[in-house]
């Protein structure tokens, strides 16, 4: 063994050369990191670190939801609801990109566990997730949301929550996180094609961007979507069908937040006109609001913030399931005024409690 | 279970680990069962399949070896052929034989109903069983001698590393290995790995990322454009080969990991200048078992012109259709049979001639690497099309079609077939110049360094981390 080590003649050079290479290489990567981030990771990544390392938190609202509350800004909630209540009322938003069922719970429980349970939930929760398609590595993106969910959790978190099925891939991500080179290799890939797409030290303006809006990322464009667009999307087309696990997983997002005595606001998620027809007409709506209903009955700490469902027009969306700015601020201004008119009868105790069918 | 998977690695991981700690006789119960488990990973059920090929070819060769006179030895020759046969027949072809003979009937104006069945085609199926019939057929041919240990020849029918797609492996070469006791060297441990991460290059990199522009290319529903078309050919010819010769490398660097040596696959064949040179570099275990169980058989090159072009032209057909059961298969395999009587009768008639000058000699040797190149592309359309209407519309839109891409569009998907194919044609090119396919593992240390480090990086960069299946499992 010993005559081996130091027989140099043996070694294997140019394995030991190409792991140097990779390490320099891995180094690099490593100290320009916050270069590589996306604005929805550097929140993300903001998030995280504000839940696991800063003070505990007291707020009496978060906002919880995918990509399409993320650009909410909690703020103006605060502020209206505030004035409306004649009491400080703190509310941020906890709204990610690529998240699902699973994951709120999973960032609900993660939430409880060293800060103080906010009052109320405002849940943004898309119809379209309660078909699991979303879970079921359908959609493009479903890579990059496994990357975030392992971003946020330990492997023993994510393998308590997501079916067997899912191990391999789930073990998959956890191991490309040891490397950055690999954990950032869509944005490598990005900067090698056109080096400009380099973010320049993201993290700092995002930072105060998310302090001043409460957590809310506006990255919303002025963009229109089209109607070929949509007529194209075949997948948020999906007939609205509750799938068991899905059902399971929001019934058990309810019972932590029904335990820990918090109130959860269920809000509508934007839906352009064409698919709002469209399942109105092969009753996917239909289906939908009897499963709403039969949670609210379950539930007694669910109330949905009026209307369930509400199209907009075309001309507000910039992709196929965001709004665009325009939308973006007709919505929120619709939704504060109902959050507010909600959480003023829920204080007075208006809104009478239903009874629990468990 | 596939090989471009962590699960795999996981797996192989165990399996090398328990490799290093047993004995020669615990290696192969370990590595028999590790192959079931490998294939059951698939669907279990396919495992009785195995077994019956397995049970039945190793009876019929202990009996051929015991069998006094060579009427016994043909029965129980016809035994295993048969229900090898039978097997793949009825999982593979029964279906297509079945609805042609009812568009046949339908087409002479009679009104037939044949079954047809929902059979699903059980993963590697042409690979084992064409593995396991030559044994027997050696036995026969009193090339082998029967095999005394059941389970040594369970390892060699359900070996893991091949099992699904290949190389095809001789009794007479890998049954040794399987019965001797191996000794794994540190050599080959580092051959094993280097095949391991060429050949996972060659998938994720290569094949994977080029399946996608073949697929936007060859799409009915996104419709057939001219450009797209031409270097959709071009992305499939390296992502046939990325694919495969992909698989073949790990399974050989899996093999030599554990002190087995396995058959090449592949050498090179995009620089083959002749169709029987082609066949020489491509897919070479396929192309010497036709050549040795089947083209030899029926009477090979020994019984003049018209019986060898006859002989030649009947085994690429049944080699087409070894691939699968569609008439795209078969009319590539009579595609490649007529290149090879067209070529043969004509070289027949030229004799050999080469320009004189070297430099002449050398621009004619390149010229008509990249012209046959071209006859290998139009085989390759003919391979991936689903159909032959589809076939048909691709090559007139190929023909045709005027150009409808901007030439800016046009240049992208240039660069990205060139960037993802290119590395795949410079190592060929290196092998052919070297006569060696490890010449970039023999590279002096600091040169070996950069290329595993830049095969690395390609790979965490560009490779495709989906694990996709690869090409050849269907067949």
């Amino acid at each position: 063994m010993i005559s081996y080590i130091f027989n140099f003649k043996r070694w294997p050079k140019a394995l030991l050369f190409c792991l140097a290479l990779l390490y320099l290489t891995e180094l690099y990567v490593s100290l320009n990191v916050y270069k590589l981030r996306t604005p929805s990771l550097s929140a993300l990544v903001y998030k995280q670190y504000r839940l696991e390392h800063g003070p505990a938190l007291d707020h009496d609202m978060i906002i919880m939801g995918d990509s399409r509350f993320m650009g909410l800004n909690a703020k103006w909630f605060e502020e209206d609801l505030s004035a409306a209540l004649g009491r400080n009322f703190s509310v941020y938003n906890y709204a990610m990109l690529n998240q699902g069922i699973r994951s709120y719970t999973l960032l609900l429980r993660k939430y409880l566990r060293r800060h103080r349970p906010p009052k109320y939930i405002l849940f943004g929760s898309a119809p379209l997730a309660i078909t699991g398609a979303w879970a079921a590595d359908k959609v493009p993106g479903r890579n990059e949301s496994l990357h975030y969910l392992a971003q946020m959790y330990s492997l023993p978190e994510l393998l308590g929550v997501f079916p067997v099925s899912e191990y391999g891939r789930l073990v998959t991500v956890k191991l490309e996180r040891l490397l950055n080179l690999v954990l950032y290799r869509s944005a490598i890939k990005k900067a090698i094609k056109s080096p400009g797409y380099f973010y320049k030290d993201y993290m700092t303006p995002a930072v105060r961007f998310l302090d001043k809006n409460n957590g809310g990322l506006i990255i919303g464009g002025f963009v229109s979507v089209t109607d070929d667009e949509v007529r194209a999307s075949e997948f948020f087309d999906l007939p609205l069908k509750a799938d068991p696990d899905m059902d399971y997983w929001y019934q058990e997002f309810f019972r932590v937040a029904r335990e820990s005595g918090i109130t959860v606001l269920l809000a509508n998620s934007p839906t352009t006109q064409v698919l709002y027809d469209r399942r109105e007409a092969t009753g996917s709506n239909d289906r939908y609001r009897q499963l709403v209903a039969r949670w609210e009955h379950a539930n007694a700490n669910l109330h949905t913030i009026p209307p369930l469902l509400q199209p907009y027009p075309i001309k507000e969306f910039k992709d196929w399931h965001h709004l665009n700015l325009d939308g973006t601020t007709r919505y929120v201004e619709e939704l504060i005024v109902t959050v507010v008119q909600e959480v003023k009868m829920l204080e007075k105790g208006a809104i009478p409690a239903r009874p629990q069918s468990r | 279970m596939l090989f471009n998977s962590v699960q795999f690695f996981v797996f192989f991981g165990i399996v090398l680990g328990l490799y290093r700690l047993l004995d020669h006789r615990w290696q192969n119960r370990m590595l028999l069962i590790a192959s079931y488990i490998f294939y059951g990973a698939w669907d279990w059920r396919f495992l009785s399949l195995i077994w019956i090929s397995t049970f039945i070819d190793f009876w019929c060769g202990g009996r051929m070896q015991r069998a006094a006179d060579q009427r016994s030895r043909r029965r129980f020759l016809m035994i295993s052929v048969v229900s090898n046969l039978g097997i793949l027949g009825f999982f593979k072809y029964f279906n297509f034989f079945s609805e042609n003979l009812i568009r046949l009937a339908e087409a002479a104006g009679w009104n037939l109903h044949p079954a047809t069945l929902d059979i699903i085609l059980p993963v590697g199926i042409s690979f084992y069983t064409f593995q396991s019939m030559s044994y027997t057929i050696d036995i026969y041919r009193g090339e082998l001698k029967a095999h005394d240990s059941l389970l040594e020849f369970a390892l060699f029918v359900a070996f893991f590393p091949q099992l699904v797609a290949g190389p095809i492996e001789r009794a007479r070469h890998l049954l040794p290995q399987v019965a001797r006791p191996r000794t794994v060297t540190w050599e080959q441990v580092c051959e094993g790995s280097y095949l391991i991460l060429w050949g996972l290059f060659l998938k994720v990199f290569v094949a994977d990322n080029l399946a996608v522009v073949v697929d936007n290319a060859y799409s009915l529903e996104a419709g057939l454009v001219k450009e797209r078309v031409w270097l959709g050919t071009y992305a499939f010819a390296f992502q046939i080969f990325g694919d495969f010769a992909g698989y073949s490398n790990i399974a050989r660097g899996v093999s030599r990991c554990m002190g087995f040596d396995i058959m090449n696959n592949f050498f090179a064949p995009y620089m083959a200048a002749s169709p029987s040179d082609f066949w020489r570099r491509w897919h070479i275990s396929l192309s010497t078992w036709l050549k040795d169980y089947l083209y030899i058989p029926l009477g090979g090159n020994r019984h003049g012109t018209t019986a060898t072009l006859r002989n030649l032209m009947l085994t690429m057909v049944i080699g087409g259709l070894w691939h699968g059961a569609a008439w795209t298969f078969v009319l590539w395999g009579f595609y490649h049979g007529v290149l090879l009587v067209g070529y043969r009768l004509a070289a027949g008639r030229l004799g050999g001639a080469r320009p004189a000058h070297p430099v002449v000699a050398g621009a004619a040797g390149v010229v008509q690497v990249i012209v046959f190149f071209h006859f290998v592309c139009l085989g390759w359309m003919m391979f991936r099309a689903e159909s032959l209407t589809h076939f048909g519309q691709l090559m007139a839109a190929m023909i045709w079609q005027p150009p409808g891409l901007e030439a800016g569009v046009t240049g992208i998907i240039m660069r990205k077939v060139a960037f993802f194919a290119g590395p795949a044609m410079a190592v060929q090119i290196v092998q052919y110049w070297r006569n060696d396919i490890l010449a970039l593992y023999r590279l002096p240390w600091v040169a070996r360094g950069i290329w595993y480090y830049a095969l690395i990086m390609l790979i965490l960069i560009y490779g495709v981390t989906e694990a996709n299946d690869f090409i050849y499992f269907q067949f």
